[in-house]
């Protein structure tokens, strides 16, 4: 008797923990379903000798071939920017304008403004329409430091053999640009957030112990952002892999030239070839979810590696 | 005192980061090398030197890759499609490339939609433009749909039927619209139209995946997807325009800017003549627009009076280097050109067009050529020299005094012909005779007398304004005494192409370098009046 009060309190637990998790997972269960759905009827629409076909083309071969070379450029370039950016807005964010500049009310201010005025900047790729991110490009190619970055690299890469690269408008690193420049954003936003979390009492240790501040960045701060670091590049890759808008205004669409997956989509598309467009969907959806998971894989050393 | 580490940090402690970074670089480099060697062309230093980039609406894109691949094969010429999309997509990046001084934008554009290539040639992007095919506006079903439409009355009063047509920026929808109104249907088709999409191949797409019932296509379109396709996918049930007023023209147009204008001509006149791209527009469905017969170099000739040569010498010579075609220019007075075509017996000598000083010249011969068009008239005046013009207002005083006078020949030149009607009738009326008996000299053309004046062997002369106002220095010598307004005191220039020609489009383009703002400020500069050209 005495405990029957604790099993009906169980009971009830139960199934209110039931009720709790079905409403919860829900909503989402009904995206999941629509993503599978998506896939899955891509799959029905398409053959497999149709995909047999198109793995067989050399185009495809190539879209395929440069999409993975270009993400993983544009990936490890955002990276690079994302790390040290990340750690800059974190590490001089509003706590520490308060700790530095708590007394002085006009440069607090000021540096509050110009924290929130950064963070709006760098956001502005992610809330662009794509399509304005490629005709900026193009534009800002087109002015006298434009014209010389073009200039230089034609001249690089003419002079490592490669004369054909004739700069960067509309060539091959067009797309690692277009491509970088919105994947980037997402990724210092990914490196800004990991170092947030990150207690800075450590680092702050260290310096007191007489540590530098690059020793402190290097040994405290980075690997501890590590798992934040995997998670902005495969962010930053997969994005870049998904990229259309700037590509096709900054790049174009040329057969075997600046044709990665998505403008394979794109152009299949337009030829009034659906199942090619369909089939080259698939390819893309493969290929992302193959990369993803082989990255997580390597670089956190397991499925569960990531969790922080 | 020792650091506590979280346990991921513990984990990934071990990273040695620098090795990470040294590696990450050292990846970048492969994968740049890697991206290099997927273009062979990228080794090869002539790559982009003779590449011709081509923007193509989707709509058209079939043929037109079908004749880039027969006419780089054929040339072993490198011209690419670059760009696919909505015809009003293009001709938008093609006006920005432009604006903002894109330096490898595209080359040739070839859209749906003619009017868009003559707005972009009204803003100066597009330079020169080359009808290729019409296509016609259908009310398309799927292969196996049960529905019957008869018309667009019908197809947008039809209750709960799901069409779709494009939106204004693509050719298709602009022109639909423009039918739609015309009829009194445009309220209805916009209010219950089910879609709006961004080009024609899209709302195709949209109408093969079932998620339309119908949709307004071009006849092109349905018959490319029918054979991109094992099996038809789509039907047309109803023309859109029965009474066969609009139509859509498709056409290429060579982008001012192009680094290549003479490939981009040479492409877009192989993918317009009637024996290389009509055939192609027409296997798929198009109705071909016969351009110009297809010569690899076209050789023309032209016919033009001696008072344009200082205004359109150096213009005609640009235009056939442009064009990339011979042209046998006979620059002479016009008595003599009329003489030589009504004695040529050689078809492939018969000038293609004749620019005549006057109509009196163009009308000896009209019946070999077509309608002409009026491009400049040119003022009859009395050049007298510096030291002598005091006292001479009117050819009276050229008779009063003890000048040395000359003239032109009146049955070889317009000049003299002209010269001589003017003296012959009110308010000079008999002056002629007089004159004539004066002359020191006559002569064939009008700048064989400016010379004489110059060399000082005349002290005054008739002839044309622009004559005198060709070489900028004469006027330092020679004053201008204008007559009194006659119906013989202006020759009016007429320009025709000849009937017999193979190359009218080439022509119809040199008449568009002729009236072209430079051109007609080269005109103005030398003393013509330039008359808005239209058909006589």
């Amino acid at each position: 008797m005495a405990n029957e009060p604790v099993e009906l309190r169980s009971s009830i637990g139960r199934r209110t923990s039931w009720l709790f998790w079905t409403s919860m997972s829900g909503l989402g269960g009904l995206y999941l379903a629509l993503i599978v759905l998506l896939v899955v009827v891509d799959f029905q629409y398409a053959s497999l000798s149709d995909i047999r076909t198109s793995l067989a083309d050399e185009r495809v071969i190539f879209s395929i071939c440069l999409s993975l070379i270009t993400c993983t450029l544009a990936a490890i370039f955002s990276i690079w920017v994302a790390v040290p950016t990340g750690y800059v807005l974190a590490r001089l964010g509003r706590d520490a304008i308060e700790r530095h500049l708590g007394q002085k009310p006009g440069l607090n201010r000021l540096a509050r403004f110009l924290r929130q005025s950064v963070d709006t900047i760098l956001d502005i790729p992610i809330v662009l329409p794509p399509l304005v991110v490629g005709i900026s490009l193009l534009v800002l190619f087109q002015t006298s430091v434009g014209r010389s970055m073009d200039q230089a690299t034609q001249s690089f890469f003419s002079w490592i053999g490669f004369p054909g690269i004739r700069g960067i408008t509309y060539e091959i690193p067009a797309i690692v640009l277009a491509q970088f420049t919105v994947a980037a954003a997402f990724a210092i936003r990914t490196m800004r957030n990991t170092f947030e979390q990150i207690d800075d009492r450590p680092e702050l240790v260290a310096l007191t112990l007489g540590a530098r501040r690059f020793r402190v960045f290097h040994r405290v701060a980075l690997p501890q952002a590590w798992p934040g670091a995997v998670a902005a590049f495969t962010l930053a890759w997969a994005r870049s892999l998904g990229e259309f808008g700037p590509i096709l205004i900054f790049a174009g669409t040329a057969r075997m030239k600046t044709e990665v997956l998505s403008t394979t989509v794109y152009l299949n598309f337009q030829f009034g070839n659906l199942r090619g467009a369909v089939v080259a969907s698939l390819i893309l959806i493969s290929v992302a979810v193959i990369v993803l998971i082989a990255t997580r894989l390597l670089l956190l050393g397991g499925p569960t590696g990531g969790r922080r | 005192m020792t650091l506590r580490r979280s346990p991921s940090a513990a984990r990934t402690g071990q990273v040695p980061f620098a090795l990470v970074g040294m590696l990450s670089i050292i990846v970048m480099i492969l994968l740049i090398l890697m991206a290099l060697r997927l273009r062979p062309d990228a080794q090869r230093a002539s790559a982009d030197d003779t590449n011709l980039r081509v923007y193509c609406a989707s709509g058209i894109a079939k043929p037109v890759q079908e004749l880039i691949d027969d006419f780089n094969e054929r040339m072993g010429a490198r011209v690419e499609i670059v760009r696919t999309g909505g015809s009003g997509e293009l001709a938008g990046q093609v006006a920005t490339e432009f604006e903002s001084g894109v330096e490898r934008g595209a080359d040739l554009v070839v859209l749906a939609d003619d009017l868009l290539l003559e707005k972009g040639r009204d803003g100066e992007s597009i330079a020169e433009i080359f009808p290729a095919a019409i296509q016609r506006p259908v009310i398309a079903v799927a292969a196996d749909s049960q529905l019957e439409i008869d018309s667009l009355a019908d197809l947008v009063n039809r209750p709960g039927l799901n069409y779709g047509l494009t939106s204004n920026r693509a050719a298709i929808g602009k022109l639909a619209r423009e039918v739609a109104g015309r009829d009194g249907l445009l309220e209805p088709l916009e209010a219950n139209r089910k879609t709006d999409a961004e080009n024609v191949m899209t709302l195709a797409q949209a109408l093969v995946t079932g998620n339309l019932d119908a949709a307004i296509l071009w006849d092109t379109t349905v018959n490319q997807l029918n054979q991109a396709n094992q099996q038809p996918v789509l039907k047309i049930a109803a023309l859109v325009d029965p009474q066969d007023e609009f139509s859509g023209e498709v056409g290429l147009g060579v982008v001012s800017t192009t680094r290549h204008p003479t490939l981009a001509i040479q492409f877009a006149r192989y993918a317009t003549a009637p024996e290389t791209g009509n055939p192609t527009f027409r296997q798929f469905g198009f109705t071909a627009q016969p351009g110009d017969q297809w010569e690899e170099v076209p050789e023309i000739h032209l016919y033009l009076g001696s008072m344009f040569t200082p205004v359109l010498e150096q213009q005609v010579r640009e235009f056939a280097r442009r064009q990339g075609i011979n042209v046998y220019p006979r620059w002479e007075g016009c008595g003599k050109l009329v003489a030589s075509i009504n004695s040529i017996t050689d078809p492939d000598l018969f000038p293609d067009a004749f620019l005549a000083c006057d109509f009196r010249f163009l009308e000896q011969v009209q019946d070999r050529f077509e309608s002409p068009v009026t491009i400049s008239s040119n003022e009859i005046v009395m050049a007298v020299q510096r030291s002598q013009a005091e006292g001479i207002e009117s050819p009276q005083d050229l008779l009063a005094s003890d000048l040395r006078i000359g003239i032109c020949e009146p049955e070889q030149s317009a000049l003299g012909w002209l010269t001589r009607q003017l003296l012959s009738s009110p308010p000079y009326a008999g002056l002629y005779e007089q004159l004539e008996a004066r002359s020191a000299v006559t002569v064939d053309v009008g700048p064989t007398l400016v010379s004489q004046l110059l060399a000082g062997g005349l002290d005054a002369a008739l002839v044309y304004r622009s004559n005198v106002m060709a070489d900028p220095q004469s006027m330092q010598q020679i004053e201008i005494i204008s007559l009194a307004p006659s119906t013989h005191s202006r020759a009016v220039q007429p320009w025709a192409i000849s009937k017999g020609t193979k190359n009218r489009q080439l022509m119809q383009r040199l008449l568009e370098m002729i009236v072209r703002s430079d051109t007609i400020n080269r005109f103005e500069q030398a003393g013509f009046q330039v008359e808005t050209p239209e058909k006589d």
